[in-house]
């Protein structure tokens, strides 16, 4: 069963949460994550590598499988809270980009804020934040 | 360093998906569907304990999204990220997996049952939510489908998508809004519907549909249609083939635009594509029920009594594009109408018009023509070839006749059909365009205006059983090249004056009564040459005869075959010249290539009624002798204005 909330958190650390079709050519910045930690009530804190992770509630307990084989067992009731860890901002060669292309700048509300001739005369125009980018090819959320 | 890869997270498209080491976390529930959240640093993921009923549960909860962990059967980090607004949808045999992007969870509920995959779109689904969601389709399954429910736009990719349906259409999009259907550039796709079913199509889409990108698709529609759309079809740089459809291969209602791309028909029971009204009276905008094709390719092959290849309730406009239609399918007569109806390469209920493209249209049936409209046709441009081989469709007395041979004149317009070329019920109109057409069956004529028939233009060649160019109303050749034979009737035939103003008109009629010049004469019209150059060649040629005809003519008996050429001279100064078709009077040489030696010969060989050949030309003036030459032949004759 899915409850959805009021409201969302959006990723502040992804500056590129979103990407495009196929053949879009365009150059942005994403987040690749190394480890993931997993926070009990305690205060405790469980360090896993992501690459490959598997994770499975059975009965009481979350099953945690790394990669390499390895696994561990902890009690649902005992967990709080899960994030990802060891960011590495890479540049992402996508495919197209956005400088001649006009752009709707979309809030995270979903308020359309306008269409601008290109990304760089939006960026002129919005105040620090995060903002969804619709172009025809392209749909990015970015982070200024 | 990260790199855009072709791997993608479940076989989503290529370039959509940013490969690395740890790029999302998908939550699997027990039903199936997978939601797929970006990796983020933040502390954003939670577990929480909730009450319900007296239960106690515990949930994760993921940016806005919450799962009972007691449905949930996989939690995994995957280095692939599915972007926003995106559903995925893989078919693998008997089983189908949905991937939905973690920002769209709320507003996509799937219900998988085996390869059958149930989208619900939310209503809330809007420009101010989330906007648009993508649904891209791949795999194959021989027992698959995938129902589309919603009320905002949507797009759907086939990306690689094989599916066969054993209890109804394999893609059903009950989404009365636009729906974009891209074929993403170089994938295969194919739907094959079960047979029996209560669906429309193969495909079906209650909304308008959009085709677009470079993939293909295969459609075989086993219950009724191939494609059925409730409102208009689009149709840009994608091939679409229908293998087979009980029905029409495309049905739909609005509209069908198609500006480029490929549409091959191979078989349908009834139309090709077919074009209705949506709503019967006060109608939208777009609901013209027409078919506009601007480019492109479409090869249509139809068997079907009396079916169309392409078929409209409006007009059928055709400015680009190539076009090979050919039915096969005989006449029929319809017991509800009380009428016979034919088959036909183009069909309108409103105007045919032709500014452009290379059409070639071949049908074969009884009364079946290559285009007939109850409107007008008008032809600005483009190339049209037309062979129909049909005899006269007859019924008469509960009996069909499919090659009626007899004596027709007694039977009733509604229970009887020919075959022709060009069909317009409320005129013709020819202002360029070059118009090849060959008919050889019992009484089909090459083009026929039920009102007038005006020639301002283009090229026109025509080879028919009978009268090469027919108007119930006036006959107007203001300009353009006519060289019209017709085998046993009429060169030019007009019930109405025939009107020659421009143009240069070399017309070659049967044996008297049948001539070149056939106007209206028992009902008091009369041929009038204000302009214009003219070879009439036939048994009774009609010759002016009123003061409205100011330029001068000869008439005069003569004889002549195929390949000669025909002078008039002023003395020594040749006013005109004309070469007799190669095909005129012979049986194995066609007007153009592609056209099947024909039946019978063609032409009237001279007439016995003293009218065998008139000619006039501007230079003419009247009382005066010329010599007209055909091959070593010569003769003089006076010229006169009536």
């Amino acid at each position: 069963m899915k409850i959805p909330y009021s409201s969302r958190v959006m990723a502040a650390s992804l500056t590129l949460v979103a990407s495009a079709v196929a053949t879009a050519p365009a150059v942005a910045t994403a987040a690749d994550f190394s480890g993931l930690t997993i926070y009990d009530n305690s205060g405790g804190a469980h360090a896993f590598n992501a690459t490959g992770l598997e994770m499975t509630p059975q009965g009481d307990n979350l099953i945690v499988r790394q990669a390499d084989g390895s696994v561990t067992t902890l009690p649902l009731t005992s967990l709080a809270a899960m994030s990802f860890t060891g960011a590495n901002n890479t540049t992402i060669v996508i495919a197209d980009s956005l400088a001649d292309t006009p752009v709707e700048i979309i809030d995270l509300s979903g308020r359309s804020l306008g269409t601008f001739p290109t990304l760089s005369a939006a960026k002129t125009t919005l105040e620090k934040g995060i903002y969804i980018v619709r172009s025809e090819r392209l749909t990015l959320k970015i982070a200024l | 360093m990260n790199r855009l890869t072709a791997t993608s997270l479940a076989g989503f498209i290529a370039a959509a998906a940013i490969s690395a080491s740890a790029q999302s976390l998908n939550v699997t529930l027990a039903e199936g569907t997978t939601y797929s959240f970006p990796a983020s640093g933040d502390k954003d993921i939670s577990f929480e304990t909730r009450e319900e009923n007296g239960i106690s549960s515990r949930f994760i909860a993921i940016r806005g999204e919450s799962f009972d962990l007691s449905r949930v059967t996989r939690i995994h980090v995957d280095p692939t990220v599915l972007p926003d607004n995106n559903v995925v949808v893989t078919y693998d045999g008997t089983k189908a997996s949905v991937v939905v992007a973690g920002n769209i969870a709320r507003f996509v509920t799937a219900t998988i049952d085996g390869a059958n995959v149930k989208l619900i779109q939310s209503t809330d689904v809007n420009e101010t939510t989330c906007n648009e969601i993508t649904y891209t389709l791949s795999g194959s399954s021989p027992d698959g489908s995938m129902t589309l429910t919603g009320d905002y736009k949507a797009t759907v990719v086939l990306n690689g998508l094989t599916l066969t349906s054993s209890t109804g259409a394999p893609l059903y999009i009950d989404n009365g809004k636009r729906i974009a259907l891209k074929l993403t550039e170089g994938t295969a796709n194919s739907l094959t519907d079960t047979a029996g079913g209560s669906h429309k199509g193969a495909l079906t889409c209650k909304g308008h549909l959009e085709i677009k990108q470079k993939g293909s698709l295969e459609v075989t529609g086993r219950t009724a249609h191939g494609i059925f759309a409730k409102e208009y079809i689009e149709l840009k740089n994608a091939t679409v083939t229908i293998i087979d459809a009980v029905k029409d291969g495309i049905n739909c209602n609005q509209y069908f635009s198609m500006q480029s791309g490929t549409l091959d028909i191979r078989h349908s029971g009834d139309d090709g594509l077919q074009v209705s009204y949506k709503d019967a009276t006060d109608r939208e905008a777009e609901d013209t029920g027409s078919i506009t094709i601007t480019g492109g390719t479409l090869t249509i092959t139809n068997s079907g009594l009396a079916a169309k290849c392409i078929k409209a309730d409006n007009a059928i406009d055709i400015t680009g594009g190539t076009f090979t239609l050919s039915t096969s399918g005989n006449g029929m007569y319809d017991t509800t109408d009380l009428k016979t109806k034919a088959a036909a390469c183009i069909g309108a209920d409103g105007n045919v018009n032709i500014g452009g493209g290379t059409l070639s249209l071949k049908s074969t049936g009884s009364g079946a023509k290559g285009v007939t409209c109850d409107g007008t046709f008008t032809m600005t441009d483009g190339k049209l070839d037309i062979v129909t081989s049909g005899g006269m469709y007859v019924y008469k007395s509960g009996t069909e006749y499919h090659n009626y041979t007899s004596n027709a004149d007694n039977i009733a317009a509604n229970n009887k059909s020919s075959a022709k070329g060009v069909k317009g019920d409320s005129g013709v109109t020819i202002d360029g365009g070059t118009i090849r057409i060959y008919t050889s069956g019992t009484g089909a004529e090459g083009i026929e205006s039920k009102a007038t028939l005006t020639v301002n233009g283009g090229d026109i060649t025509i080879k028919a059983y009978d009268d090469g160019m027919n108007s119930s109303s006036h006959f107007y050749v203001k300009g353009g090249t006519l060289n019209v034979v017709s085998t046993v009737g009429d060169g030019l035939d007009s019930n109405g004056s025939i009107f020659i103003s421009g143009g240069t008109t070399c017309t070659y009629g049967a044996r008297s009564p049948e001539c070149g010049l056939d106007a209206g004469t028992e009902s008091g019209y009369t041929v009038v040459f204000t302009g214009g150059t003219v070879l009439a060649i036939g048994g009774g040629n009609s010759a002016p005869t009123t003061t409205a005809s100011t330029q001068a003519f000869v008439s005069l008996s003569k004889t002549v075959t195929a390949g000669q050429t025909v002078t008039i001279k002023d003395g020594t100064d040749e006013l005109a010249s004309f070469v007799v078709p190669a095909w005129y009077g012979t049986t194995t040489v066609t007007p153009f290539t592609g056209a099947p030696a024909m039946f019978g010969p063609g032409g009237g060989f001279g007439g016995s009624n003293g009218g065998g050949m008139i000619i006039t030309t501007p230079a003419m003036v009247s009382g005066k002798s010329y010599s007209i030459t055909a091959g070593t032949s010569t003769s003089t004759a006076t010229s006169k204005l009536k």
